[in-house]
């Protein structure tokens, strides 16, 4: 086993025991222990990018994901601000044996395409300046940049819908 | 020079989005935001202009810069003009309702000019990366102007259903997108599909299979088919009836134009015939489903905008019924976007008709509320049954030849099963439930239902044997199809 597959291991559980300490107990029965799980699983994730030569996806994982959003995530928890009381002992219902085993079923579904994939896989050789900051911008401004404009109409309609739900009525 | 008039369409209706806030934040403050729906609709109508101009004159328009992202043929322009008017007929009818719900605010028309040009996005795209775009960009503005009116608690809940089922639905979509290009290589639909044509999917091909299906499932919400269609009586009742309408209607229209074309190029049915989970069986299932769950559910409504939604379901599995039966001509060449033209109009009819009722602070559209009312407002209640009946598919109405053609296409069509498949449809009768909301307005609507569905019933099985190719839809529609021969484009 070569030194790069060791490393991915290391990365790929860390990444998958982060995503699982989430909803599982004992962090995932606080919801603020539940986001910092979250934050280790994305920043094993941003590890595994690197290993893709996703080098400016991997910044912006830890940048914009484990920085900004997780962010956002302790605010909504700090604002809901919610009582050991309201956060009763979770309930075992059918609804939940059946969301389990379908869970596992789509991932045995994924999990076994992607290994007839893998048979089939040649490694491609990829230029020097694969994924860095400066090749993914020229993609963005040059093919997509229509596209990469109009998002700013998404985000902008994400703001003006906030507004229109949340402010004061005028009087 | 050449992309900015193939896009006009799209940033005329954006650039009405911000246009419209910048007047809501000059305006005087005590001024009512409900002129703003009319120069929202404006902007749609230019854009439809605009549309319609790109598709006399633009064939010759091409551009390097949006090959292979966005496609401006007569297929994203006719679907794009459906949309951009439906959205006008539902801005007109807004602003009258929100001020009777004292919900009237002008973001709300920033939000509908934005989920327009979203719309135009998604129907143009030829790229999965821009498909996801304009999906987004349409959806997000429907969840905040559905949560719009701050006094409904229903039509919060209505919000907070839509936007979460949509964003389970979103990634559905999103996931499919990776898997495809997982497989592919590329997110175009176009190489997409010549990959499978060279490298068709054999045995299990768990991975086609699964992509194919997480797409169907994100796009099947947005069209609320059978079984992804829990969402809609709820949210349809609970969202202001202009952003029912809006629902019912352009996203509708958008949904089938992106179901048809992401199918239909990704996976033709003959290089996905050696694996067991063809499409075409998918979408007939769907297809089945969807309109006798539509047909059945609504008989026991007693909600107009419930009956309504219900209608809409059934609706999307008559579509979903010619998607079926669509050769490797293309969705615009079948009857389908003919049938969804009268679907539209006569949904823009009956539910503007509900509008002006319940438009009051306490708005209640009980079936019950109906009642005499063709004897109250002669007018609107005639408009009423003319766009009921219509829905129903009942002569001469237009939702009879749409209809018809449908059926007779599918009958045409060398797929499997045709004739059982349109016997079955047959027999699903359409809109019965529709046609209750009529009460007041007509006598006895039902037993005329039947009497037309028997005469089309026999006059469709008479044709069967006789050769259909006497009664084309393209002789109905001369104008439109000598326009349509390169259907897809690139």
């Amino acid at each position: 086993m070569s030194a790069e597959m060791i490393v991915f291991w290391i990365l790929a559980i860390g990444a998958v025991l982060g995503a699982l300490a989430v909803v599982l107990p004992p962090f995932g029965r606080n919801p603020l222990h539940g986001a910092l799980a979250l934050v280790v699983s994305f920043i094993f994730m941003a590890g595994v990018y690197v290993q893709l030569s996703a080098f400016f996806v991997a910044v912006i994982q830890v940048l914009v994901y484990a920085g900004a959003v997780m962010t956002l995530f302790v605010f909504v928890i700090m604002l809901l601000n919610l009582t050991p009381e309201e956060l009763a002992q979770p309930k075992y219902s059918w609804y939940k044996v059946l969301s389990v085993f379908s869970a596992l079923a789509i991932g045995f579904i994924v999990a076994s395409g992607l290994t007839h994939v893998l048979v089939h896989f040649h490694a491609a050789s990829i230029p020097a300046t694969f994924g860095n900051a400066a090749s993914v911008g020229g993609v963005l401004v040059k093919k997509w940049l229509f596209v990469f404009e109009f998002s700013s109409i998404l985000l902008l309609s994400a703001i003006v819908g906030a507004v229109l739900i949340a402010r004061k009525r005028r009087s | 020079m050449n992309d900015i008039v193939l896009l006009s369409p799209i940033w005329l209706s954006a650039l009405t989005g911000l246009l419209v806030m910048l007047i809501d934040v000059l305006a005087a403050r005590d001024q009512r935001p409900g002129y703003l729906g009319y120069v929202t609709a404006t902007g749609m109508v230019v854009s439809g202009a605009l549309a319609l101009f790109l598709w006399r004159h633009g064939a010759a328009l091409t551009s390097p810069f949006l090959k292979g992202v966005f496609s401006f043929g007569p297929y994203t322009l006719f679907f794009g003009l459906i949309v951009l008017m439906m959205a006008a007929a539902s801005l007109i009818i807004a602003p009258d309702y929100l001020r009777q719900q004292d919900a009237d605010q002008g973001e709300f028309y920033v939000l509908a000019a934005f989920s327009a040009s979203g719309m135009l996005v998604f129907v143009a795209a030829t790229d999965l990366v821009a498909v996801f775009l304009g999906l987004e960009t349409m959806s997000l503005s429907i969840y905040a102007m559905t949560a719009s009116n701050p006094r409904s608690a229903v039509g919060a809940e209505a919000g907070m259903k839509y936007f979460v089922l949509g964003g389970l639905a979103s990634s559905f979509l999103l996931l499919g997108t990776a898997f495809l290009y997982g497989i592919t290589g590329s997110t175009n639909i176009v190489d997409i599909g010549n990959y499978f044509m060279v490298n068709p999917p054999l045995g299990a091909a768990i991975l086609p299979s699964f992509a194919m299906a997480l797409v169907i499932i994100g796009l099947g919400f947005k069209i609320a088919a059978v079984p992804f269609h829990f969402w809609t009586p709820d949210v349809y009742q609970g969202a202001p009836t202009p952003v029912t309408v809006w629902m019912a209607g352009a996203v509708k229209a958008a949904g089938f134009a992106v179901f048809g074309r992401l199918l239909l190029t990704m996976f033709h049915a003959n290089t996905f015939m050696h694996i067991a989970f063809n499409y075409k069986l998918v979408v007939l299932a769907l297809a089945l489903l969807t309109m006798t769950y539509g047909n059945l559910v609504g008989i026991v409504q007693t909600d107009v905008k419930r009956i309504l939604a219900y209608s809409s379901i059934a609706h999307a599995g008559y579509i979903l019924l010619g998607v079926y039966a669509v050769g490797t001509s293309g969705l615009l060449d079948s009857s389908v976007g003919f049938y969804l033209l009268t679907y539209a109009v006569a949904t823009i009819a009956s539910f503007g008709v509900v509008t002006l009722m319940g438009g009051s602070m306490n708005e209640d559209t009980s079936l019950d509320r109906f009642a005499g009312f063709g004897r109250r407002h002669p007018l609107l209640g005639l408009l009423l049954t003319i766009s009921l009946l219509s829905l129903a598919g009942i002569p001469p109405f237009a939702g009879f030849a749409g209809k018809f053609y449908l059926f007779k296409d599918v009958l045409q069509s060398n797929v499997q099963y045709n004739l059982p498949v349109v016997i079955f449809a047959l027999v699903n009768f359409p809109q019965i439930t529709g046609l209750n909301s009529g009460v007041g307005c007509i006598k006895r609507p039902i037993c005329c239902v039947i009497f037309t569905h028997l005469m089309l019933d026999v006059t469709l099985l008479r044709l069967r044997s006789n050769g259909l190719n006497s009664l084309h839809l393209k002789h109905f529609l001369q104008p439109l199809s000598s326009n349509l021969s390169g259907n897809l484009g690139p």
